[in-house]
């Protein structure tokens, strides 16, 4: 049972050593390997060290030579090093991401400072877009295509496994697998500059029934999404749709998140509020004051009721 | 052990020499080594004044740089806060960072060894003192104006290793970008500057006897250390330069849309980046493997294994880099080499950990602060370099990377591994300049406070970042439990700041430097560099037969002070010390050492205002600031290689030397060299970027000029070294004109490495080729760039060999000036060449 | 300058080694894969070499001690062709393990 914020953050035990997949788990127990090896190495080096300062005679004569130089520092070192060398390196290729046919392909794309989602068919084309959380089935390894659209981000879930950059020019590969149902929170983790702080996300694992029923409803516009209401209005009004896309309407931006549903994201900003009607009117009032340097102007503008309306409109895209 | 030089052993029996000295001979000493008086201060060369400069400016540098860590953990203490502003907290993790690496660690260290190394090895003073006092000065200017970037917002905000495309003009329109890279260039000129010194200085002037084995593992550490740099600042150097092309000149080396990569950037600044953590450890090791035997007065145990793991430290450092790059997509073979050689790596230093435990187990240790911090520091970094070693593995590493358990780890070895055992050398060989020794109860407070702050603030970390927390972060959300972690951590961060709080006090009361008389020698150490000194230095320089010498020289303080042995006199009348052989320290030659002088102090003014009106886009001032600077340097170069009065000198016992020497052997030969490894160094590297790029995109690359363009842009380099080397040996067949001859064919060939540039640059504007357009054209022209700037100096250093020959300064038995000049133009010349081949046959057409 | 060659042998050795492992995968990778088999055979190949020349080193290292030349040079130059020996072995094991 851990602790933490409900959109998956969790506190304790942390992350890296509670994994929820097989490309975390080995991860996690060659963390206690080395940790076991530190804490053994450090104690065997701090007993040297209390005996060669406060030991009897005739034990830091033993230990006040060359011999313990070759003992100490060459032989077990080389001994112990090797032996996690080849364990080292034979995990690394365990872990390798190529792709394997027929997995399931998701193309995340880093920007500043959110999380462009692209679920692919299999030709690799993309199919639904999403932004900053991501949905898996539950127990299959799925393979993250990582592009980077302006600086170097990092893709980073830790208790579904290790981090990978997202490099502009290059596309880097990822395979994390979650055998548990759950929301896993994770942050981008290489400096982009700005609120790099507050660039999250989230990943959702579903039981394989529940996952397919969820690509269903995403296909699908949100029923909401055509209704004129005074909250689609402000929308419009604003001017929204310039940098945003809500399918089912004629709001098709690019620039920013696809809203198509995110009334059923856990969470706003890339991972950083929860998501209801008062977060998002707070968001859309004056994000900078949230998340400073972010890409959306404020909108000091909008009347608190033009407010009330675009949020509800939003949280009903679900 | 044989002769090295033909210099006859026997000849050390005749010391130590008994009978009086003459009268006035030390009182002639003193006055050729007269202290500096009022302002002169400012142009002091001799390493006692620049040795405590230089340091001083380096702590000044590290509690202005641990203030913005102080701020910074303030901001961290709680979820967030809006103590500092978003663009508040990244300018100053960025500059925090900076400074420590290139303002405090390597400058300290340099400067360490700027203090110490000539009494330790028995000099007068470093071979080139007033380079010494041109790199302190450019330090100290550059790194003032850069920290003080900070109070106009212009701060550099990329972190300390600026990755692109975040730092490219795109991402960072702002001039904060620029101080970071002009900034790092004064460093660079700085540490080269130093390492240049320090590798002739420990290899050319030691005390005869001192042999290799008899060297003190302070010198070999600094060796090694400048070596390093020679080898691996050049590639922070070349990265700088594309990366400011890139910004000022928008050719894309860096740019993946125009055929640039950002990883280049990657490997270029991490290439530097290894090696310059271990640039900074093993002086700091060096600086334990001498202070821990002095303290338990004992020995080190183990000294010829210290030396092999320091070598092979400073080799195996740089097979390591892309480590720090685990994360960004590379081949898992690749990595593989890259986790194979970091694993390696870790062994020397288990190695030097050891031999310090065995000397302490050897000796009787005594816990005075030095001692603390010493035995506090080995703690320390061996906790660091065990998380080295848990993230040499690579999937562990997919983990912890870019998180603060890096950010712990990184600490954990720079403090323990370097700023505890500099502060175990300020309070060991402080007596050794100021009239009080720091106070030993404030120092056990200030230990004890620091060791604890430290580790207050670094061991929570290493959980933090296991629990998910990103490093360069203002700030962080709550309910994630990284709360309590970061508050510990910024409690630990106050007692920190307060142990420094309490040095700097006790620096206030008790450093009294430049004084009359010393503490000296209160810690009972064996070294060279506690004999009595004067600002001469020693009064006589000694014969060494062992490591240990005051230990075990009998009475040798007294001989050394009474004049018994070398150089008890001036031998010249003037600054002097001897250059001995490489292997065995043998007597070669004397060496003549200039007088203060306020040029290379203006030199580095002028240096300094180029560079930073530069950053600012003032360009015609910046260009007339060069061109003062270069006159500053013609000046101070002007009273080098003159005519001397005597062709031998007695340097003591009747044992006679040359006073001049030319060729290989010269001290003067050995700084051009190793410049021009460093011109080299670039040039590889430069070399390896161009393949690397194409490397990327082999497809988009188009066909170089027609290849019979090519020996047309040989053929000037060519006839250009055949002309040095033709004005070297015209010099020295000392015909009624060879002066003449010797000027015509020099100045000659630095014209026509001017003209094979300009062939170059044609041959390729001639095709079309725009820098601005593909990675391609930048890399040709950024060549062109690098090989201009060669040529622009060697034309200048045709006018300066023009302007000898009209004084009547050139002879042939002074042919040194012309050969320094030669080296380069050759180089130049072969540089112009091996760029020309390389862009014009590969990848070809 | 032959002294200090002498002395650093191993350690030579060993950035012969890495820069000609590093250089081959490289090549490998623009043109086929980095870890394809036939390169990493011949990484192999070169590996056994730089791990026999840094043996030679230790072997003459060993010899010239024996025989009571320049002690400190012989000894330094010994060390390190030890170490050289053991980082070589280490960089080796990637053409290996894994595949």
């Amino acid at each position: 049972m851990s602790t933490g914020s409900p959109e998956g953050t969790a506190g304790w035990p942390p992350p890296v050593l509670d994994p929820a997949g097989p490309f975390a788990e080995p991860v996690t127990t060659v963390s206690w390997v080395l940790f076991a090896m530190a804490g053994a190495v450090l104690t065997l080096v701090l007993v040297a060290l209390g005996v060669a300062l406060f030991g009897p005679r005739r034990w830091r004569k033993r230990l006040g030579g060359a011999r313990l130089i070759w003992i100490g520092g060459l032989a077990f070192p080389v001994l112990v090093l090797s032996a996690l060398l080849v364990y080292g390196l034979g995990l690394t290729s365990h872990l390798a991401d190529d792709p394997q046919p027929g997995e399931m392909r998701v193309r995340v794309t880093g920007e500043m400072w959110w999380w462009r989602v692209a679920y692919l068919d299999d030709r690799g084309r993309e199919v639904l877009q999403d932004a900053n959380e991501v949905h898996i089935p539950v127990g299959r390894p799925v393979v993250f295509e990582l592009d980077a659209a302006d600086v170097i981000h990092s893709f980073w879930v830790p208790r579904l496994g290790g981090k990978k950059d997202m490099i502009p020019g290059r596309r880097n590969y990822l395979r994390l697998q979650a055998d548990l149902p759950g929301s896993y929170g994770g942050q981008c983790a290489e400096y982009c500059g700005g609120p790099h702080a507050l660039m999250g996300l989230v990943v959702v694992a579903h039981a394989p029934g529940e996952f397919d029923a969820w690509r269903a409803r995403q296909a699908a516009p949100a029923p909401t999404a055509a209704l004129i209401t005074r909250g689609s209005e402000v929308f419009r009004r604003s001017g929204c749709g310039a940098c945003h896309t809500v399918r089912g309407t004629d709001f098709n931006g690019l620039a920013g998140p696809d809203l198509s549903h995110v009334g059923s994201r856990r969470t706003l900003g890339a991972g950083i509020l929860p998501n209801n009607q008062g977060t998002l009117g707070g968001w859309i009032s004056d994000s900078q004051a949230i998340k400073p340097g972010n890409r959306m102007p404020a909108y000091p503008v909008l009347t608190g009721e033009d407010l009330r309306a675009v949020s509800a409109w939003l949280d009903s895209l679900e | 052990m044989t002769s090295e030089t033909g210099f006859d052993a026997d000849r050390y029996k005749r010391f130590p020499t008994r009978g009086p000295r003459p009268d006035g001979e030390l009182e002639e000493l003193e006055r050729i080594w007269c202290k500096p008086k009022g302002w002169q201060w400012i142009s002091a060369i001799n390493n006692n004044y620049v040795g405590v400069y230089y340091v001083g400016a380096a702590m000044l540098f590290f509690v202005l740089a641990g203030l913005l860590a102080v701020l910074m953990r303030t901001q961290l203490a709680l979820p967030m806060q809006g103590i500092l502003a978003q663009e508040t907290y990244n300018q100053f993790f960025t500059v925090h960072g900076t400074m420590m690496m290139f303002l405090f660690a390597v400058p300290a260290v340099e400067a360490l060894g700027v203090l110490l190394l000539p009494q330790m090895l028995g000099a007068r003073d470093l071979p080139f003192p007033r380079l010494s006092a041109y790199a302190f000065w450019a330090y100290l200017i550059g790194g003032l104006a850069f920290f003080c970037s900070l109070f106009f917002g212009l701060a550099p905000n990329g972190g300390w290793f600026m990755y692109p495309p975040l730092t490219s003009m795109t991402y960072s329109p702002g001039i904060n970008a620029d101080f970071w890279l002009v900034g790092i260039g004064f460093i660079e000129i700085s540490a080269i500057a130093g390492a240049i010194e320090i590798i002739v200085g420990v290899l050319r002037n030691r005390a005869p006897g001192m042999s290799l084995d008899k060297m003190p593992m302070f010198a070999w550490a600094m060796l090694i250390f400048a070596v390093m740099i020679i080898i691996a600042f050049p590639s922070v150097i070349l990265a700088t330069t594309l990366m400011e092309l890139e910004r000022a000149l928008d050719w894309p080396f860096f740019d993946p849309v125009r055929g640039g990569d950002p990883m280049l950037w990657q490997h270029l600044f991490w290439f530097f980046g290894h090696p310059e953590v271990y640039i900074i450890f093993l002086p700091a090791a060096g600086a334990t493997s001498t202070i821990i035997p002095a303290i338990a007065r004992t020995p080190l145990v183990g000294y010829r294994l210290v030396v092999m793991a320091m070598m092979a430290t400073g080799f195996i450092s740089f097979g390591v880099w892309a480590h720090h790059m685990f994360a960004t997509g590379m081949p898992t073979i690749s990595t593989s080499y890259f986790s194979a050689a970091s694993m390696a790596v870790s062994v020397p230093a288990g190695v030097q950990v050891f031999a310090w435990i065995a000397t302490l187990a050897a000796g009787k240790m005594r816990f005075n602060t030095p001692g603390l911090f010493a035995v506090g520091g080995l703690v320390t970094f061996v906790m660091g370099g065990l998380t080295g070693v848990m993230v040499a593995m690579v999937p562990f590493d997919w983990q912890a990377h870019d998180s603060y358990f890096i950010v712990a780890h990184l600490h954990y070895v720079l403090i323990g591994g370097m700023v505890f055992p500099f502060f175990a050398a300020i309070y060991y060989w402080l007596p050794m300049t100021s009239s009080r020794p720091l106070s030993e109860r404030m120092g056990k407070w200030v230990f004890w406070l620091m060791f604890t702050g430290v580790h207050i603030t670094f061991l929570p970390m290493h959980l933090t970042g296991l629990m998910g927390m990103p490093r360069r972060v203002y700030t962080y959300l709550p309910d994630r439990g990284w709360e309590l972690p970061n508050l510990i951590s910024t409690a630990g961060a106050v007692l920190t700041a307060i142990a420094v709080l309490l040095w700097i006090i006790d620096m206030a009361r008790n450093f009294r430097p430049f004084g009359n008389r010393e503490a000296g020698n209160v810690f009972d150490g064996p070294g060279l560099e506690w004999l009595p000194t004067g600002l001469y230095s020693v009064r006589s320089v000694p014969v060494i037969t062992s490591l240990y010498p005051l230990w075990e020289q009998k009475g040798l303080s007294r001989d050394v002070e009474a004049g018994r042995y070398f150089l008890p006199n001036s031998a010249t009348g003037r600054r002097e010390t001897i250059v001995t052989s490489t292997l065995n320290a043998e007597p070669q030659y004397l060496q003549r050492m200039p007088v203060p002088s306020p040029w290379p102090i203006w030199a580095a003014v002028f240096t300094a205002a180029a560079f930073l009106l530069l950053t600012i886009q003032a360009y015609w001032p910046s260009l007339i600031a060069g061109v003062l600077g270069i006159y500053c340097v013609f000046n101070w170069c002007w009273t080098l290689d003159r005519p001397v009065d005597q062709l031998t000198a007695d340097i003591g016992a009747g044992i006679r030397v040359p006073t001049y020497r030319a060729g290989p052997s010269s001290h003067g030969w050995w700084a051009m060299v190793l410049t021009l490894v460093v011109g080299g160094m670039v040039l590889s590297l430069a070399a390896f970027s161009y393949v690397f790029l194409w490397s990327r995109n082999p497809g988009e690359w188009t066909p170089p000029p027609p290849l019979a363009s090519l020996p047309w842009i040989l053929a000037p380099y060519a006839a250009a070294a055949l002309l040095s080397w033709g004005a070297c040996r015209i010099l020295r067949l000392a015909r009624p004109r060879s002066g003449l001859i010797a000027t015509v064919l020099l100045v000659g060939a630095s014209g026509l490495v001017g003209l094979g540039w300009v062939l170059e640059w044609e041959a390729w504007r001639g095709i079309g080729t725009d820098p601005t357009a593909h990675a391609q054209g930048a890399m040709v022209y950024a060549f062109l760039a690098w090989q201009g700037f060669f040529a622009f100096i060697a034309t200048v250093m045709g006018l300066y060999a023009s302007l000898r020959w009209v004084a009547g300064l050139i002879a042939p038995d002074r042919p040194t000036t012309y050969d320094l000049i030669a080296l380069f133009v050759v180089y130049t010349a072969g540089q112009g060449a091996f760029a020309a081949l390389l862009v014009h046959l590969f990848p070809g057409g | 300058m032959v002294n200090w060659l002498w002395m650093t042998g191993g350690l030579v050795v060993w950035a012969t080694h890495f820069s000609g492992l590093y250089a081959l995968s490289s090549l490998a990778d623009v043109v086929t894969r980095a870890d394809d088999f036939g390169w990493r055979i011949a990484g192999l190949a070169f590996s056994i070499a730089c791990a026999i020349a840094c043996a030679a080193l230790l072997v003459l290292a060993m010899r010239r001690r024996r025989a009571g030349g320049p002690s400190f040079s012989s000894d330094i130059a010994a060390l390190t062709a030890g170490m050289g020996g053991i980082a070589v072995v280490w960089q080796t094991l990637p053409t290996l393990v894994g595949h």
